[in-house]
This record gives C-alpha cells, structure tokens and sequence, in this order.
C-alpha cells in the first residue's frame, strides 16, 4: 500500500476516535462531584454568588445546548475560555503542550539510549553475571517512585554538583533542553526499564528461534544475523510497547512535572480537572489525543517497515 | 464615640521601625518561590487566597492593616474620619498619588473603584461594604462615603484588597462589553497604585514583577520605595524542590514550608525560618443536623460532640501534625483576630470525661462515621488518621475519606458531609467575617453545619451595628462563650505562616491576614 | 524429597529465585500478625520518627508507628494490587488481541480506533474520575488501572499474533482443517504469549508504583492502612531527617519487583523451550 494513502486513512480514523473522546471528556468531567463554580469559590461562596456566578459561566443551561457550544468551539478550533485562569484555552495549550512534547521525547531519547545497547549485551550475556547486573539495575530504576528518583537527581545533580538546575523550565531552547534533562532522566528509569526487559527477552526468543539457527547453520556470519533478523523480529513487539508508554507519558508526566516544577501539560491537566475547568480539559484532551494519536500513527510505520508483513 | 484621626505622618516614621539597623542596600531582584500561581489579578473579581495574598503588592487601598494586622495605617488616604452616627466616613487623599502608568490618581478612580467593589453583582467579597450607600467626591482631595446603616466595620472594610484603588479610565477602555470581560483584559497587564507593576507572566511557571517607579511611599533612606528592582514568583508546587531551590540558593524565599521541616530549616544557618502571626484557625467541622440524607446522624447530638472533643488530645495533634509549631485553639477564631476571647484550650483532653459523656448520650455503644480531607494534603490526613485512633477509644469508628477540593465542597456545600477538616484565615481585621461564616446562620448556616443559636444570630446582628468597640467586644466575647461550648467544631490549633527565607533577604513580612508585603524587602549583595 | 529436588533443579534459575521472593512475600501477606512485631497502626507519642533500633529494626514513622510492622502488613494489600490490578488487563488484553490480530481486517481497524481512544484518553482524568465518582479505594482503583491496562497487552499480542499466523505451522494447521480457535489458543498464542508475559510481570511492579503515585496525590490506599506507596508518600517531608520511613517500603517494593520480574523471566524461558 502506498505511504500516502496509508498515512491519509490513519488520519481519517481519527475522526471518529475524536468525537468519542469529545463526548467520554464532555460526560465525565460533568459526572465528577462539584462544578466549577464551587471549585473556584470554594468555602466562602453563598448561594446567592454561587447562582450569579454558575449564571454568568453558561452553567445554568442544559446539557445539550453546552455540547453543542463545546462542539461549536472545537471545530472552530477556539476552544473556549478557562474558566479560572480567564484566558482562551488555546494560549494554554499553546504555552503548555510544546513543554511536555520536549519532555517526553528526551525521556524517550534517553531511554532508548539506555535500554537498547544494554538489552542487547544483556541478552547475549544471557544467566551471566554483567546480564544479573544489568537486570538487577533496572530493576531498582523501575521500583522507585518517580518524586524519589527525582528528589535524589535534584539534591545530588542539581543543588549538590550543579550540574542542573534546581527544577523549573528557563528561557530558550537550549535551557529548556538543560532543565528538562532531569526529569526526563526521571522518566527514562521506568521507560527504559520496561523497553530493556521486553527487549531483552524477545531478543533472547529471536536467537532462539529455529530461523535464526537455520541461518546460522548456512552460515551467515553471527553479525549480520544480529542485525537483519534479530533487531527486526525483536522490535517488533517492543515498539507496540514503546508507542504505548510514550502516549501514557504525554498526558500522565504529572508527579514528574511536580516535582521538577515543569510547567508542562499534566500538571496543567490534572489542576484543571481539581479544578473543574471544564473547557481546559475538553480542550486538553483532545489535544494530547491528536497527538498520541500521531505518536501511534509514527510507530506503526516504524513497526510496517520493520516487518512489512504487520502492514496490510 | 471613638473618633480615628490621624494626621498624615511621613511613610519613612512608620516604615522605618521595620528594619533592622543594618546598613540598607537597594536593587536586585528577588525570587520568591510560591507553591501555586495566582489566577486572577482583579481585586473584586478574583476569588482565592493566591490571588488575595499578592494583590496588595501591585494595588493599595485607602487604608492599609498594619504590620500586626491589629490597627489601620494610613496608605492611599492620608487621614479619615468616621462621623458620630457611625454612617459617614470621610478621607483625604494623599496628594501626587500616580497609577504605575503615570496618570495620576482622581477622585474619579477612587468613587469608581469602591462603587465597583461594593457591586452586590461583582464578585464574593462585595459583602464585606454592604453598608455602603454612595461614593462621592466634594471636591478633588476628598472622598465621602455615605453609609444605609452605622457599621463598625467600614474602616477595616477599606483596608481590604477588594477596596484597592484602580484606573477607571484604563479599565474602560479595556476590549469587551461587561465589567467582567474588561476584567479579565485588564488583569493580564494590571495598572495600580502599589510598589510592584506586573511585567510578564508564564501561567503556572513564573510571575516577573518589576519596581513602579512612581509608587509614592517612602523608603528609609528617603528615596521612593520599594528597594528591590524586581520582584519575582517562581510556581515551585512540590515542598520539598522549593526548599532545595532556597538552600541551593536558586531562590531567596520560599512560602508554605511543611511544619515537619522547620525545625530543620531553623537549624540551617543560610537560612531565616520566620513564622509570622496569622490568623489561621484549624478545625473539624461537624454536620449536626439530625438527619443527613436519609440516615439518623449521630453527631446531631450534643453529648457524642462533647465527648469527641474530650476525646481529642489537642497536645498530640500539635505535636503529631505541626511539630509543636501550632497551639492549641482559646475559641473558634485565632487570638489574632481583634475581639478574641478566651485564654485557656478549649476542652481539655480529658478521656474519663469524654467515656462518661459518651455513656450519658444517646450513643453509650459508639457509631460509624466518616470525615473528608483533602487528597494531597498531609496536614489534614495527619490529623485524620490521629483523631481516628484518639476516638477509637470512645467507640467511635472514622472513616478518614480523600477527595478533591471540589468534591468536597459539594457535599460540604450540599450538607451531606458528616465531618470535614476545616482551615479559616480572615480577609479583614474584625471578629465580624469569621464569625458570620461560624456562627452566625443565615450566611452558610454556620459553616454548613445546620447548627443554629438564636441567641448567637441576634448578638451577631446587633454587633454589625454597635459602634462602641466595648459593647461590641462583650458581644462577640458572649458568642465566642456559647459557640465554643456547644458549636458545630472540634477546635483544634492555630497556626503562624511558615516561611523560609534567605539570610540576605531583609523587610519582607507576611500580615496575619495573609498579605505578602515585599514593598519593604531588601537584599543583601 | 529428593523428586521435588531433582525437578526443581530442571527449572531456569530466575524462576526458582523469583518464585522464592513471591512465595515468601505471599506468606507474608496472608500471615502478616505473625511476623510484624508490633501493631501496625498503634500510635506511640513517645517514640515518634525515631531511628533503627534493637526495639524497632526499621525505625518508627511520625505517629511513631513501627516501620517494619507497616511494611510487613503491606504485603497484604500490596500484593493484592499487584495481581487484581493486572490479572484482569492480562487475560482480556490476551484473548482481544490474540482475536484481532488473527482476524486482521475490519477488526483491526475497530480495534486501533479503541486503542488510540482508550490509550490517548488521559489517564489521571480518568483515575481522578472513577475516583470521585466511585469513590476512593483499592476497587476502584483496580477498574481505572483495569479499563486502560488490557490495551496494552491487547497490543503486544496483536502484533506478535500477526507475525506468528504467517509462519508456516500456521499455514499447516489450517491445512489440517484446525478449527480457528484452536489455531489461535493452541498454536498461535504459546508462541505468541511470551513478551506479554514478561511485561505482566513489569507491570505488577508498575500497579503497586501507581499506588505511591496516587499516595502522592491523595488517592490512594485509604488511612490507617499500611501501604508502601503511602508509606513513601508519607515519609516524603522526612527524606533528610527520617529517610527510613521511606526507604524500608521502597525495597520492599524493589523486592516484591525483583521477584515478579525473575518470575517473568524465567516464565520466558519455559515458554521458549516448551516451543
């Protein structure tokens, strides 16, 4: 199938996926206790403010008729306003969103980076002790709860060794990329450990397979063997899984966010939802969904060109 | 009648007594590490304590609360007077007062700022000037309020945030039709009168203030304040990376240290661990309706509150929970707060007691319950899981329930929680605010409780009204009696604001209302 | 005696180590009371955040409870997290995906637009949500983690189901006049099954995290209860004045990890030689 026409009917899928998410995000921010008006007000409100204010804020229409805004401001790509911070949801996406992207692609640079080359060594070091080593490492990296693994990088690499700074987010590319080493460091350890593992064993499974062995027996040098079977057939599942935690961390980087004091999309998110922000988290949501979605869309490519035969 | 008047001393006289005798060093920029942002920067139209607690570094009102939160200085108004009736306040303006665009400050701008905070349709704090009547000026240096009722608490109402003196010709010309939309324009890039003019802002990320050079106040060195060139908010949302970006010297000050920290901090000699008075009360709320939904509610019953309160070892939970920083609640409101009474713990830990109340009550077996905190919050799990164990003993089951702040205020709100964690800190420096909220029933029926006191309602309404602050302080005295006795709370402890800052860092102070003041904060290079 | 002995040697090394951890962990989770020395939620304000001690080996927390004992009672419902969070994910994620990707087609297509709804809807809102609604607590934790969980291995095995139909065993039991399902489940999965096995095994360690991260947030494993992600949420403000209340519940946590993960690899192996 040609790339184009592939890529154009994945986009076109999407659609549908939007729309069901549009209306999952419409209802459960809606079904969650409170409103926004309480959120914001808090204690202090009385009826009367909290009537006025639910008033003012469209609140007090139906349902449907605050769907059909909703749907109005998606396709009109305005996205509404926040209802606590008075500003158009599109500037915070806008300032929040490109924070978390960087983060979450360094995390999975270094990841990649760390898993790969060790999963390998570990594999064909297999019941060995540097394979123990390696395993045991990422074992820990993957047990430890990311706001301790974070507390640790700031105290040693950021206020002791001043390598990095002490959270936050700078000015420029170059300082975001510096500020944001840490914690995609922090979210690299249990990454890399679930791409280390899973690689690991399906590598393990590939030179145990009878085609490798039946290659071997024909006498292809070992090196090639690693190369054009082995990588191939072992990434295959790996990648799936890749894709997967990449779209997790897009969205879900909150703790990270908190710790390192990264003013990214998560933290945004989850703020929005305490605080009943209805029209940052619908508008939220479906920007991470976009581009998860195009997350997914990369990796099956990637995935269709290692083994043509998953692409239809 | 008592009559204020004071006559318009220097800014330097009053503001000097602050700092310390070290020499005075100007400029610099100084990072202050906040725990969350600010929403809002409309003083009428925002709604939070993160907004509340800055907003007087960007605006002043006529007056200001002191230092200590106990009396009235003069800041935008030089001098005032309240008439013998109680229903007439007059103030002068301070002359050659400029907004921090440089357009000077009218008569116009002050009429137009309270006609605006005291909009019953603006906003939640338009309650606290309910009793004014009409703003006018008689003449270019004179504003005249008249009042629909004689109210005590008018001149603590005009040193409050939501008073804070705006450009009325800026604000109109703002993009949008109401006052609301032109709100949210104009606070994106305010213009006030105050120390700091706001420069730039990353939402959740950082807040650059920069000095107004045309803010009127003194410094002690006789140049305008304030000393800094900057001022700069950092959003540090997790405790323990705000300590370390203060102790690594990233920034200068941090708020909301946890109190299982300060001891740790007071060791640390970089630092200055301050823990300024304030007017934090801590409590449990109890719903003491008879019903709640369809089930028999048996906190409803005076006894099984009495008893819980016996129950609750006061010392342990300022121990367990505050690291021995809080102390133990004298009644519903802080001893900070003008009008307070009482001067020994409320109900005293005392188990035999609690045990025999409990026999005597309708409950001799004990009960299920359950209380609501906040997810997150550690504090008020900490005091949870201690009152789960301390109530174990009289029979009492707690389920300690998390949830999220907007959950609970719905079922707060709604009345059918069984017990929440509560926290108050007044706006304004008067009995009157906490005591409405607390006490007195028609605002929110008591804290949403459904306790009511009709005694208490009467002294309240007639306190609102009494303009002899000895009559008024027996009053209040009188309600504080009956609700801390028999009221919808388990009172537990009062809290300062722990604050960390930098040894270099002089000046800054934090009011018991909760005022961030940095008009005054110096550095040392 | 000397059977069981001879036949456990036969065993891949990292399961007879993985499956020691989780035999002895799940001993102590089914008889916490018998090994905890003390209660694990008694205050005692007189011992409050002290150190190590002959009295109390891992310390004491901020209500001066004992650590060890807390850790020791947390392998009850930690170890419940770790198997209810994910068995459920596992099973149907294995049986939706072995379907899809033998079927391909129309089905896959359906089952991708699932996948990017599922997968691109935001966690936490998603937690945050049941969590609110359903109210807090460990069964409706098991439904978030649950409802986003099976995704994952759906997609493992989709993706290795697809590459398994086209060898040529799959070929020869059509041939045969298999029935579909038994190609799928007797053939094409044991070979199929392995990575989703491995990554189970990660993922038990990753539930009982998500409970630490929850603690962070206040959703989690409801007080006084023991619960290590609590625990270490808890021992937060204390890293630099009592690190034991954190420490301790963070190798167990490592532990129990190891063991799932030795488990796993050694399943792996098995797996792989059964073939």
């Amino acid at each position: 199938m040609p790339l184009a026409s592939f890529i154009l009917r994945r986009l076109l899928q999407l659609i549908p996926t939007l729309i069901f998410i549009l209306i999952v995000v419409f209802v459960l921010v809606r079904l969650l206790p409170g409103d926004p008006t309480s959120a914001i007000l808090g204690d202090r409100a009385l009826d009367a403010d909290v009537e006025r204010i639910n008033r003012e804020l469209g609140l007090d229409r139906s349902l449907l008729v605050q769907f059909g805004v909703f749907v109005e401001s998606v396709f009109t790509g305005d996205l509404g306003r926040s209802i606590s911070l008075k500003v158009p949801v599109t500037e915070l996406i806008a300032q929040r969103l490109p924070i978390t992207m960087l983060l979450t692609a360094m995390a999975a640079l270094i990841a990649l980076v760390m898993a790969v080359p060790l999963a390998f060594w570990a594999a064909l070091q297999r019941g060995r002790a540097a394979d123990a080593v390696i395993r045991g490492a990422f074992q820990i990296g993957l047990s430890m709860p990311v706001f301790y693994i974070g507390l640790i990088l700031l105290t040693v690499f950021g206020a002791k060794l001043g390598w990095f700074p002490v959270g936050g987010y700078g000015d420029g590319f170059i300082e975001h990329v510096h500020h944001l080493f840490l914690p995609a460091l922090t979210l690299a350890f249990s990454l890399s450990a679930i791409i280390m593992r899973n690689l690991r064993s399906a590598i393990i499974g590939v030179v145990d397979a009878e085609y490798v062995q039946f290659a071997r027996a024909k006498g292809i040098s070992s090196r090639l063997i690693l190369l054009r079977h082995v990588l191939r057939n072992a990434l295959i599942s790996t990648v799936a899984l890749f894709g997967l935690s990449i779209g997790t961390l897009l969205g879900g980087a909150v703790i990270t966010e908190t710790v390192f004091a990264v003013p990214g999309a998560g933290r945004l998110m989850v703020d929005s939802i305490y605080g009943r922000d209805y029209p940052v988290v619908q508008g939220l949501t479906i920007a991470l969904a976009v581009l998860v979605s195009v997350t997914f869309l990369l990796t099956d490519l990637f995935q269709a060109w290692l083994d043509p035969r998953v692409a239809r | 009648m008592k009559l204020f008047s004071i006559t318009a001393l220097t800014a330097a006289v009053l503001l000097g007594s602050s700092v310390s005798a070290l020499a005075l060093e100007r400029g610099g920029v100084m990072t202050y590490g906040r725990y969350t942002d600010s929403l809002f920067l409309d003083p009428v139209l925002n709604d939070a304590n993160v907004d509340i607690w800055i907003l007087t570094n960007i605006y002043d009102t006529l007056i200001a609360p002191s230092k200590d939160g106990l009396t009235l200085e003069p800041s935008l108004a030089t001098e005032w007077k309240l008439n013998d009736a109680g229903d007439e306040v007059t103030l002068k303006l301070r002359e050659g007062v400029k907004f921090s665009d440089g357009t000077p400050m009218t008569t116009d701008d002050v009429v137009w700022s309270l006609t605006r905070a005291a909009n019953p349709e603006n906003g939640i704090w338009n309650s606290l000037d309910a009793s004014i009547n009409k703003v006018t000026a008689p003449d270019s240096s004179t504003i005249l309020i008249s009042l629909k009722y004689p109210d005590p608490t008018i001149l603590s109402a005009l040193s409050v945030f939501n008073t804070a003196i705006m450009p009325k010709a800026a604000f109109e010309a703002m993009p949008g039709t109401t006052d609301k939309e032109k709100a949210e324009a104009f606070a994106q890039k305010p213009i006030g009168t105050g120390a700091f003019m706001l420069e730039s802002w990353e939402r959740g990320a950082t807040m650059k203030l920069v000095k107004n050079p045309n803010y009127w106040a003194m410094g002690e060195d006789g140049k305008p304040l304030p000393y800094l060139d900057g001022l700069t908010f950092e959003i540090i949302p997790d405790d323990a990376t705000r300590i370390l970006k203060l102790q690594s010297g990233d920034i200068q000050g941090a708020e909301f240290i946890p109190f299982a920290r300060v001891a740790e901090l007071k060791a640390d000699d970089k630092l200055n661990m301050e823990l300024f008075p304030s007017t934090k009360v801590n409590d449990i709320i109890i719903n003491v309706r008879p019903m709640i939904g369809d089930r028999e509610n048996p906190l409803s019953d005076e006894k099984v509150r009495q008893a819980m309160n016996y129950a609750v070892n006061k010392d342990a939970i300022v121990q367990v929970v505050t690291y021995g920083v809080g102390t133990p609640l004298t009644s519903f409101m802080a001893t900070t707060t003008p009008m307070h009474s009482g001067t020994t713990p409320l109900f005293a830990y005392d188990l035999e007691k609690a045990k025999a109340l409990m026999a005597e009550s309708k409950y001799p077996d004990g009960f299920s319950t359950s209380i609501l905190t906040l997810a997150g919050n550690q504090d008020e799990l900490a005091t949870a899981t201690a009152l789960q164990q301390m109530w174990a003993a009289i029979g009492i089951k707690l389920e300690i329930k998390q949830v999220d702040n907007a959950s609970r205020t719905d079922q707060y709100r709604a009345g059918t929680f069984d017990m929440r964690a509560g926290a108050w800190t007044n706006d304004i420096s008067d009995a009157s605010q906490i005591t409405s909220y607390f006490a007195y029933s028609p605002t929110i029926d008591a804290l949403h409780s459904g306790w009511k006191s009709d005694e208490v309602d009467g002294l309240f309404v007639a306190s609102q009204k009494e303009m002899d602050p000895t009559k008024r302080a027996e009053q209040f005295a009188r309600i504080q009696d009956i609700f801390n006795a028999s009221g919808p709370t388990i009172p537990l402890y009062e809290t300062p604001y722990p604050v960390a800052l930098s040894k270099s860092v002089n000046g800054f102070y934090q009011i018991p209302l909760g005022n961030n003041v940095f008009r005054e904060a110096w550095m040392a290079k | 005696m000397s059977i069981a002995l001879y036949r456990t040697a036969s065993l891949p090394r990292p399961l007879i180590f993985g499956g020691a951890i989780l035999a002895a962990s799940l001993l102590l989770a089914i008889f916490p009371s018998v090994f905890a020395p003390y209660d694990p939620n008694a205050f005692d304000y007189a011992a409050l955040l002290q150190g190590p001690s002959t009295a109390h080996l891992m310390g004491t927390d901020n209500f001066g409870r004992d650590v060890l004992s807390r850790v020791i009672h947390a392998y009850t419902i930690d170890m419940q997290i770790a198997v209810f969070a994910t068995v459920f994910p596992f099973l149907i994620g294995t049986v939706i995906g072995a379907l899809v990707g033998y079927v391909g087609g129309i089905s896959e297509t359906i089952f991708g637009r699932i996948v990017d709804a599922v997968i691109t809807f935001p966690f936490l809102v998603l937690v945050i949500a049941i969590v609110s609604i359903l109210g807090p607590g460990l069964l409706n934790m098991y439904i978030a983690v649950g409802v986003v969980g099976w995704v994952f291995y759906a997609r493992i095995i989709a993706a290795e189901v697809k590459v398994q139909k086209r060898l040529d065993y799959a070929d020869a039991g059509r041939a045969m006049g298999y029935t579909h399902m038994r190609i799928i489940f007797r053939h094409l999965l044991p070979n199929a099954i392995t990575p989703a096995v491995v990554y189970w095994m990660t993922d038990m360690a990753l539930a009982i995290l998500l409970g630490s991260s929850l603690g962070y947030l206040g959703l989690g494993a409801q007080p006084p209860a023991a619960e290590w992600g609590v625990q270490i949420a808890d021992g937060k403000n204390f890293m630099a004045t009592a690190w034991w209340i954190s420490v301790f519940p963070g190798l167990a946590i490592v532990l129990t990890g190891l063991g799932f993960s030795l488990t796993g690899d050694g399943l792996a192996e098995v797996l792989r030689t059964k073939k």
